[in-house]
């Protein structure tokens, strides 16, 4: 039960591009084409749950024991750092069709504020999941890791589906590119709100 | 290039919120008013400068293959410093600002300017490009916030005089996405062909 | 600028060097704020706890209760020997987030005044909670929890709710009734939601 409502409200209501903008610059960026968007929610969601599960035993057992919690940021992003070079160093060996389409955008993930963002928020906030407000353990922090990547994959997906519909479209000039997707995302999360209070 | 073109540089003309469109995450997250803009700008721009500086000083004894480690941990040393800094001396903006103090080190700013500036260039202009794109940051951070506290609470820096609520989904998240857009459409139709 | 040659030696030595210096760097700057950080955050919490109890003298007595398997914080106000009121700390699920309140109840079993210390509410809307002159708010002050019913007027109760906030205008009043509980426990009276099977005297926790 706590999954499905983990589920649901990193997919929908708290979405981690659309409602706690997170993760916009790939958002923007890789978002041209339906299938680029897709190759790289499935790289992002990876990353995310791996740098998750690692910097929660990093906190958990190695920054809180020793008092030193202010070290949290550089560990923290040198760990997704070197988590991004192995996936890097994996998918060039497994499927080096993908590593090619994905190109430049994969070394970008560890830039993406998406992934630390969820590493950070799972040791910082409360959650108020199945009743009452408390700090996520590892299960939990890991499928709200893997949810808030899903609700990143869900964004990215329908924006690149409607910007392939606008690069027919007559957009007036100084609206051309980014200014135009930006108010369509806009739109996108306003209509994301309607799912407020679902949780 | 003089060093106060340096600095001027960033204000418009490479302006990282409209012309390089980059930091768009904190862009979006923190301008819910004028003065959180303006501090979330600040505090980019100290944490950029400072990078800048010691990155450049550093420059020739990184190796090319650890560089990238090596800046994050320069810019995340920085970032933690200031996270720090405000914790203890200005509590209130550092909780409104919240998760975007410490994202400040995957802010694309950041490591982009280290990266095409700061590892080729002396430490003083490193200086000035951070002080620059920093100022010009802080800039567009502190007019989106404006415009939206404007708007969405009726009320400018803090100070209200409607007395009550503006157009609420200006606060919002819809409305980050729609003001930044609109504000750099109209940014493109003013510097139309002058830049 | 002719850089270092990328050997593993090179690589490794300058990185680690950064690193070392960046983690000395940082554990004296967290040395030098630790003190102010943590007095900014006792600060924020004796001025949650003053804004709700009558005037006290001297600093809080902290005490722990336990109930239904939560620790609550029990702040007791005190002037000389006797207690003038207690500040309880509640949290419940807002809206956007968790809600932490401060309830301040005085000797007698009467809210004396209530303060929002986090909340993710809406602006706006469930934001209103922080309004403190409120009609919202205000309604909490005097009233006795055993004869004023602690849900909102929609759910049967005796609260007036946040028009267009009924979500946080619930979750603010349950930590509301949530924070009674924790004081009448702590007197030592039966809970008014008994909804556990074992009485309340056996378990642990109490320390005055």
């Amino acid at each position: 039960m706590t999954i499905l409502l983990i589920l649901v409200s990193a997919i929908f209501v708290n979405n981690i591009v659309l409602s706690q903008f997170l993760g916009i610059c790939p958002f923007l960026g890789v978002s041209k084409q339906v299938n680029t968007a897709v190759g790289m929610s499935l790289a992002v969601t990876f990353v995310m749950a791996l740098a998750t599960c690692v910097t929660w035993l990093l906190q958990t057992y190695v920054l809180v024991p020793l008092n030193m919690v202010y070290m949290q940021t550089v560990t923290f992003i040198l760990v997704i750092a070197g988590l991004v070079q192995m996936v890097e160093i994996i998918l060039k060996k497994i499927s080096p069709a993908l590593y090619q389409s994905l190109g430049i955008f994969l070394p970008l993930i560890t830039t993406n504020c998406a992934v630390l963002g969820v590493a950070l928020m799972v040791v910082q906030k409360q959650f108020t999941f199945g009743g009452k407000a408390h700090m996520l353990n590892l299960g939990e922090s890991v499928v709200f890791a893997i949810a808030s990547a899903i609700g990143f994959g869900l964004a990215i997906t329908l924006f690149a589906a409607i910007r392939e519909q606008l690069e027919t479209s007559d957009v007036p000039k100084p609206f051309k590119g980014i200014p135009i997707a930006l108010i369509t995302a806009g739109i996108m999360a306003l209509a994301f709100m309607g799912f407020s209070g679902m949780v | 290039m003089s060093r106060i073109d340096l600095i001027k540089k960033g204000l418009i003309k490479d302006n990282p919120t409209f012309v390089l469109v980059l930091g768009m995450c904190p862009t979006l997250g923190t301008t819910t008013s004028a003065l959180n803009g303006m501090g979330m700008g600040l505090a980019t721009l100290v944490v950029l400068t400072l990078s800048n500086m010691v990155i450049s000083a550093l420059a020739k004894y990184i190796p090319d293959k650890v560089r990238i480690p090596s800046y994050i941990v320069i810019i995340s040393a920085f970032v933690t410093i200031i996270q720090l800094l405000m914790q203890a001396y200005m509590p209130s903006l550092y909780e409104t600002l919240g998760l975007f103090i410490p994202l400040i080190v995957v802010n694309c700013i950041v490591l982009g300017r280290a990266e095409a500036f700061a590892n080729k260039n002396t430490v003083l202009d490193s200086a000035c490009d951070g002080l620059g794109i920093g100022l010009g940051f802080t800039l567009s951070l502190t007019l989106i916030g404006l415009v939206r506290e404007l708007l969405g609470s009726g009320s400018l820096f803090g100070w209200s005089f409607t007395g009550g609520d503006g157009i609420l989904v200006f606060v919002l998240a819809p409305g980050a996405f729609l003001v930044l857009g609109l504000m750099m459409a109209l940014f493109n139709k003013l510097t139309q062909g002058r830049i | 600028m002719a850089k270092l040659e990328s050997s593993m030696r090179n690589m490794l030595l300058s990185l680690g060097a950064i690193c070392l210096v960046c983690a000395l760097l940082l554990s004296s700057v967290n040395a030098m704020t630790a003190k102010r950080i943590l007095k900014v955050q006792q600060q924020k919490t004796e001025r949650a706890i003053a804004q709700v109890v009558p005037e006290f003298e001297g600093a809080p007595v902290d005490t722990v209760v336990l109930l239904e398997g939560t620790e609550y914080l029990v702040h007791k106000a005190m002037v000389g020997d006797s207690i003038v009121g207690y500040a309880i700390e509640s949290v419940s699920s807002g809206f956007g987030g968790p809600i932490t309140l401060m309830v301040g109840f005085s000797g007698d079993g009467e809210i004396y005044s209530t303060a929002v210390v986090s909340h993710s509410e809406t602006p706006g809307l469930g934001a209103k909670i922080t309004e403190d002159g409120s009609h919202f708010r205000t309604q909490f002050a005097g009233k006795n929890p055993a004869e004023y019913a602690l849900s909102v007027k929609a759910d049967g109760g005796d609260v007036d709710a946040i028009t267009a906030s009924t979500i946080t205008s619930r979750a603010f009043t349950a930590a509301v009734a949530q924070a009674y509980n924790v004081y009448l426990a702590l007197t030592g009276a039966p809970v008014v939601d008994a909804e556990e099977e074992e009485p309340l005297d056996g378990e642990g926790g109490f320390d005055e």
